[in-house]
């Protein structure tokens, strides 16, 4: 008889297991078994992958956990009955979580990071115990079993409850579990009748589906322990099961799982489950023989369990979310007098084209029973429209005309030509997907709605598994090797964000790696270690959006969580709760949304202008005079170097070139170099031809290329003559990578069938070879469409209400492409005069002055400032607060954001403000050394001696003592609130003697407190030097003319190294000075031969050839980098021009690191695509 | 069978027998030579202290794996309890050094 291992751990064990999934399957199917139980720690994270692996591999999936049980005996040796406790419903709502900080979610950081052992042995109260599913009845109790034991214990290492094993045991196989199991960890302490005790209680709950497991661990109690354990199961007459308590699948990974339980324990190796041999690997049948040839009974009895678990999980059906409908309505019927009402209120008139075609969808939408679903969605997108909050659909849903009609997108697809048959396909009952991005300081109003309406237990938000990249893995190896925190973080951080399985190519290749410690052979083996930790599991995360409804309670269908904030997720990710047939869609959060909201609320509460930014005019020609000038600063989607490059070039005039705009500057088009040709077509330099005329109405909008994954379906549809539906699913079929040969057939297929209708073959084979070279790389137009009225909103503001619209950028950090140091440089290029900070005209946020022309910096931008000082400041003025992130679009036409320009109570010194405000020493010096007093008339290098003086015998915030005398101000420990001693106050007469602060020491200190240059660019300090270097200004690069060498210096804001068409590696440099933002090209050579500069530098000097024609945009290519602080010889000339960890401020004093809080280029490997959010700024 | 491991020259104890506990001079292990049985994966018979010892029984037998990151503290070692000759003694194989050493002697 063969065997089956009824107790592994994968990877998802997180800490406690190294397995990768795919490994152990394929090893278990080598050695001929049946089948193959997953058990991993406290959940069933594991579960859908490990099912579809074994599927696939030809074995029979078992799905189990191993979980943390509350005792069986009591303290007082007395068994646990079910009269004893209440028995606990899975459902059962704990209080509210505590949030993780780290965002994690809570149950890792305290268990799962933390080893269940450690956890019981820390005092969690609690023994293992594996619970297998027989069947899908026995998989809902597991989800409702494991949901419990998170649930219940909010904050803390989960724990099963006896109670709830009692409700929820059936359709379960029971094992006394590995030495941390009661029985067992009882007999090891000499307890025998508390293990016959609590075998007994187990017997009770779970019948003849208990068994006592023997582990032969080959440790030197493991022949005692097994002759003792099938002792007892004899006396009890209980059935014994051999188990191999598999942790790895070949015994040469014994190392890396004693490295992750190194990491999840947070100690250095050995390993802290007190392992001390390799033996936990995957045996196999014949090496189980031999170990438990004393005990056959026990091996047989794996198999036989084995052959008793029967669980199909049902994949790839669909399970749609119910719907509360009225009395006499069905789904469908209230949907369609939906769609009608909305198509009535889009289209007027009303044409046959649009009722013709929203019949034609609306009749997929019923065979396909997805009516439910879009009547949810549409609940949700209502809820937001009537609460003000502003929100866009987007992705292949914009494809269609139901989507439109209930408002969740707003890119009309009749006039787009986008085709229904992208988003759902008839010929394939998929999953619809529809993202919706909402106003993100008000998202969780939505949320909430979701909840309350769809019900507390229907709804869940959908995890994400973060994986070990290269970074972590040397962090986590070198931890378990020994090294101190320091070493750990000067290995660590300079390792690129890339595969860990890299980590030896990026040393051999990366020239800013050249010195990096690892080239010492000395750390060969921590380098190995780290390699292989690659793609591990690190922990669990919460999808940015992701949301799951369901028709049942979910714990029948999932196992759940809490996270971070609060919410319960599940413990899948999107793909699995997606293979499970759970609905998913995605309620995400865009930064765009709360910035345009706060512009419109500006505007109209300036100039009584009300602003509907959905409903602008996309003809507007300031619109693409702003576009066409690349001063796309802050436009969402069109902001960065590579799109405001492409804008030079592409010279946008109307909506559809917006679209192509969004749909070119992709990883696709770029690698398949589409951007080129289209652009010469678009001016007229390069005939359009199509090889087929079919073919010209369907690319007339993008010159004879195809652009979108729309054209493709079209052209099948009109050269083969495939229906829509059939040429998508061509489309998709094109899209995944084949083979040669696949591909070939593929094509014959599609030129016979375009014969057959009369096409030429030559010309079929043309198009064939156009669609085939396209497919795979075409962008989905809808999504675009819908990108191209968020920016067209933007760019709207940008170009009519300027400091307004700025005013919502910098006030919506962080987000976007650049930092606001660079953000606010643009504005005041763009015209705007900046303001400096003020205690008597600054908001707690940046501010509209001057009727529109100049923009106030705010106090929030402090560092160190906390909500409630900037409130205590503002109010202190005898002012309101206002907090315009969080109010962000709430119901236009609401009271303004009060402008400081005329304070009831203004400041009058020092200590008046110290005195009103009570803020701390640290802000009230921040403030000072800013310059914020400044308008007191005393200088800001008296005030800065003066705050010591002023606080001096204050107690510090959050250790004052409640009491009578106390201010009725939020007193937390962190709100940034003192007690200064008001004794002295601004008598402290004029220290006339402290000399003026020289001008670029006051933007070191701007750039270190606030982030942003206010009072002048860092450059300005060496004009005259960088002039005599022959330095051609961003600014007049576009008069210089193409092929010329020039030299351009600058800051470095960003970099990117995308993947490129030629497959060598090219970096994108985007360089800032005072007049403008540039791009530098650097390509692999020059790359290797500057990288250490171009890793290490804050200012640039680049020496290169100007592109500057419609083939490549306005670019410098890089010949040779430099530093320019080096060039200079002087960097102190230059705000935070030092070398890394210096202080070019000459001991001026404050806090935290480097004084330059700008974007450093720390995305060497992101996607040239424009990322919406980033790490958010110290300041 | 195959033999491995190196012959003992230790002497025997007055009365011809060790005493419990560690049998090298300093509580050490000490070097035996073991006839290994491959087919059942177990020691058959073992020299120590120029007497043959035939291992009766097989008690027990464990694996201690350890050290593997460091530089020199790598252990890989395979031990048996075996009954032979009247006594009980634990062997050992080190995986590293390649060879056998009798451990402990119990009774």
């Amino acid at each position: 008889m063969s065997f089956v291992h009824l107790h592994a751990h994968t990877s998802f064990s997180f800490g406690d297991g190294a397995c990768r999934i795919p490994e152990l399957v394929a090893a278990a199917a080598g050695m001929g078994m049946p089948a193959l139980a997953a058990t991993d720690h406290e959940g069933l994270y594991g579960a859908v992958r490990f099912y579809q692996a074994c599927k696939a591999a030809g074995i029979k999936p078992i799905v189990g956990v191993e979980l943390t049980v509350e005792p069986a005996v009591g303290a007082d040796g007395r068994p646990w009955s079910p009269g004893t406790d209440a028995p606990a419903r899975a459902t059962d709502a704990a209080p509210a979580a505590h949030p993780s900080p780290d965002g994690r979610i809570r149950h890792l950081t305290g268990a799962a990071t933390m080893p269940p052992s450690a956890a019981n042995a820390a005092g969690a109260g609690g023994h293992h115990l594996v619970l297998l599913a027989r069947d899908y009845k026995g998989w809902s109790n597991l989800c409702r079993i494991v949901s419990a034991a998170h649930l219940g214990h909010p904050g803390e290492p989960p724990l099963a409850r006896l109670a709830t094993l009692a409700e929820h045991g059936g359709h379960l196989v029971a094992l006394s579990g590995c030495r941390r199991g009661e029985v067992w960890s009882r007999l090891l302490a000499g307890d025998k009748a508390g293990a016959r005790v609590a075998a007994a209680v187990f017997r009770d709950i779970f019948g003849r589906e208990f068994y006592v497991e023997l582990q032969h661990e080959l440790l030197p109690d493991s022949g005692a322990s097994l002759r003792a354990l099938d002792l007892l199961a004899h006396e009890l007459r209980l059935p014994t099961v051999a188990t191999g308590d598999v942790h790895y699948t070949v015994k040469a990974d014994a190392g890396l799982h004693d490295v992750l339980a190194a990491e999840a324990a947070n100690q250095p190796l050995p390993n802290p489950l007190g392992r001390k041999n390799a033996e936990l690997y995957l045996k196999s049948p014949a090496q189980m023989r031999r170990l438990f040839q004393r005990y056959p009974e026990a091996y047989a009895n794996a198999a036989r369990i084995g052959a008793r678990c029967n669980l199909d999980l049902g994949l790839g059906r669909l399970l749609f979310p119910a719907y509360p409908l009225p009395p006499g309505e069905t789904a469908f019927s209230l949907l369609w007098k939906r769609c009608f009402k909305g198509a009535a209120e889009r289209y007027r008139p009303l044409t046959a084209e649009v009722t013709a075609r929203l019949e034609r969808e609306l009749k997929v939408v019923e065979e396909l029973g997805f009516a439910e679903y879009f009547l949810a969605v549409h609940d949700i997108v209502e809820f937001a429209r009537g609460r003000g909050i502003y929100y866009s659909g987007r992705g292949s849903a914009g494809n269609s005309i139901v989507s439109y009609v209930l408002r969740v997108t707003d890119a009309d697809p009749i006039a787009n030509e986008l085709l229904f048959e992208r988003f759902l396909n008839p010929a394939r009952r998929e999953m619809p997907d529809v993202d919706i991005d909402f106003c993100s300081a008000r998202r969780d109003e939505v949320i909430q709605f979701i909840y309350e309406r769809f019900g507390h237990d229907k709804v869940a938000m959908v995890a994400t598994v973060n994986t070990v990249r290269a970074p972590s893995a040397v962090r986590i190896a070198s931890r378990a090797f020994g090294f101190t925190p320091d070493e750990v973080n000067g290995l660590s951080k300079r390792v690129p964000w890339g595969s860990a399985a890299k980590l030896g190519e990026m040393l051999a290749e990366r020239p800013e790696l050249t010195d990096h410690e690892f080239q010492d052979p000395h750390y060969s083996r921590l380098v190995r270690v780290a390699e292989r930790l690659s793609g591990f599991p690190a922990h669990l995360g919460t999808h940015l959006g992701g949301f799951i409804l369901s028709r049942d309670p979910l714990t029948d269908r999932v196992p759940l969580q809490w996270a971070a904030k609060g919410v319960v997720v599940t413990q899948f990710d999107k793909d699995d709760v997606e293979a499970l047939g759970l609905v998913k869609m995605d309620i995400l959060a865009l930064k765009m949304h709360s910035a345009i909201a706060e512009a419109v609320r500006r505007i109209e509460a300036r100039t009584g202008e009300k602003v509907s930014a959905w409903e602008l005019p996309r003809d507007d020609p300031e619109v693409y005079k702003l576009i066409r000038s690349a001063r796309t600063v802050g436009l969402f989607q069109l902001e960065s170097s590579g799109q405001r490059n492409l804008a030079t070039r592409l010279q946008e005039r109307d909506f559809e070139d917006v679209i192509a705009a969004i749909s070119l500057f992709r990883p696709g088009p770029l690698q398949a170099d589409m951007i080129a040709p289209f652009i010469r077509r678009r001016h007229g330099r390069e005939p359009v031809t199509v090889p087929h005329p079919a073919m010209e109405r369907i690319l007339r909008r993008t010159y004879g290329v195809i652009v979108y994954q729309e054209q493709v379906i079209e052209v099948a549809a009109a050269v083969a003559g495939f229906s829509l539906a059939e040429g998508d699913l061509l489309r998709r079929t094109m899209t995944h990578e084949r083979s040669m040969e696949e591909m070939d057939e593929i094509g014959r297929t599609f030129v016979a069938k375009a014969v057959a209708r009369g096409v030429e073959r030559g010309a079929a084979e043309e198009v064939f070879r156009q669609l085939r070279g396209f497919a795979a790389y075409g962008f989905n137009k809808a999504h675009a469409a819908c990108f191209a009225i968020v920016c067209n909103a933007s760019a709207w503001l940008k170009a009519h209400y300027p400091a307004e619209f700025y005013c919502g950028i910098l006030n919506n950090q962080p987000m976007g492409f650049y930092s606001p140091r660079v953000v606010l440089n643009d504005a005041r290029r763009f015209g705007l005069a900046v303001l400096p900070l003020d205690v008597n005209l600054s908001g707690e946020w940046f501010e509209v002055e001057e009727g529109g022309t100049a923009l106030r910096v705010g106090l929030a931008y402090v560092k160190e400032m906390s909500g409630a000082a900037r409130r205590a400041i503002v109010e202190g003025r005898g002012e309101h607060g206002s907090d315009h992130r969080s109010r962000a679009g709430e119901g236009v036409g609401e009271p303004s954001p009060v402008p400081a320009a005329d304070p009831a109570r203004p400041y009058v010194s020092l200590a008046d403000f110290v005195g009103r405000t009570r803020v701390s020493r640290e802000i009230t010096e921040n403030l000072a050394r800013l310059g914020a007093f400044d308008a007191l008339g005393v200088r800001r290098e008296e005030l800065v001696a003066q705050v010591p003086l002023l606080y001096a015998g204050a107690r510090p915030a959050g250790r004052r003592q409640a009491g009578a005398d106390q201010p009725a101000l939020p007193a937390t420990a962190d709100d940034g609130l003192d007690q200064p001693r008001l004794a002295l106050d601004e008598k402290l007469g004029p220290l006339t003697f402290l000399p003026d602060w020289p001008a670029q020491r006051r933007v070191s200190i701007e750039l270190e407190l606030l982030g942003l240059n206010v009072s002048a660019h860092p450059l300005r300090f060496v004009q005259a030097q960088i002039e005599a270097l022959g330095v051609t200004p961003m600014g007049r690069l576009p008069e210089v003319r193409h092929g010329r060498r020039v030299r351009v210096a600058g800051v470095l804001e960003r970099a990117q190294m995308p993947w490129i068409r030629s497959g060598h590696r090219t970096m994108f440099l985007t360089l800032e000075d005072e007049t403008e933002l540039g791009q530098v090209v650097v390509f692999n050579d020059v790359y290797l031969k500057y990288g250490r500069v171009l890793k290490n530098a804050i200012y640039l000097l680049v020496e290169g050839e100007l592109q500057n024609d419609e083939e490549h945009g306005l670019a410098v290519v890089a010949h040779k980098v430099m530093d320019l602080t080096e060039v200079l010889g002087r960097s102190e000339a230059l705000p935070g021009g030092g070398r890394g960890g210096s202080d070019p401020r000459g001991g001026a004093g404050g806090a935290g690191g480097g004084p330059f809080s700008y974007q450093r280029p720390d995305a060497w490997e992101l996607p040239a695509v424009e990322p919406r959010t980033r790490p958010g700024r110290t300041g | 069978m195959s033999r491995g491991g190196a012959t003992s020259s230790d002497t025997p104890g007055p009365n011809g027998r060790a005493r419990e506990g560690r049998p090298g001079p300093d509580g050490q292990a000490v070097p035996v030579a073991v006839v290994w049985d491959e087919l059942q994966r177990r020691p058959v018979t073992f020299v120590w202290r120029r007497r043959r010892y035939q291992v009766e029984r097989v008690l027990d037998t464990w694996v201690v794996e350890t050290g593997w990151w460091k530089d020199d503290g790598h252990i890989s070692r395979s031990y048996w309890r075996v009954r032979a000759g009247g006594r009980v003694v634990d062997l050992r194989y080190d995986r590293i050094g390649k060879a056998w050493a009798l451990e402990k002697v119990l009774s």
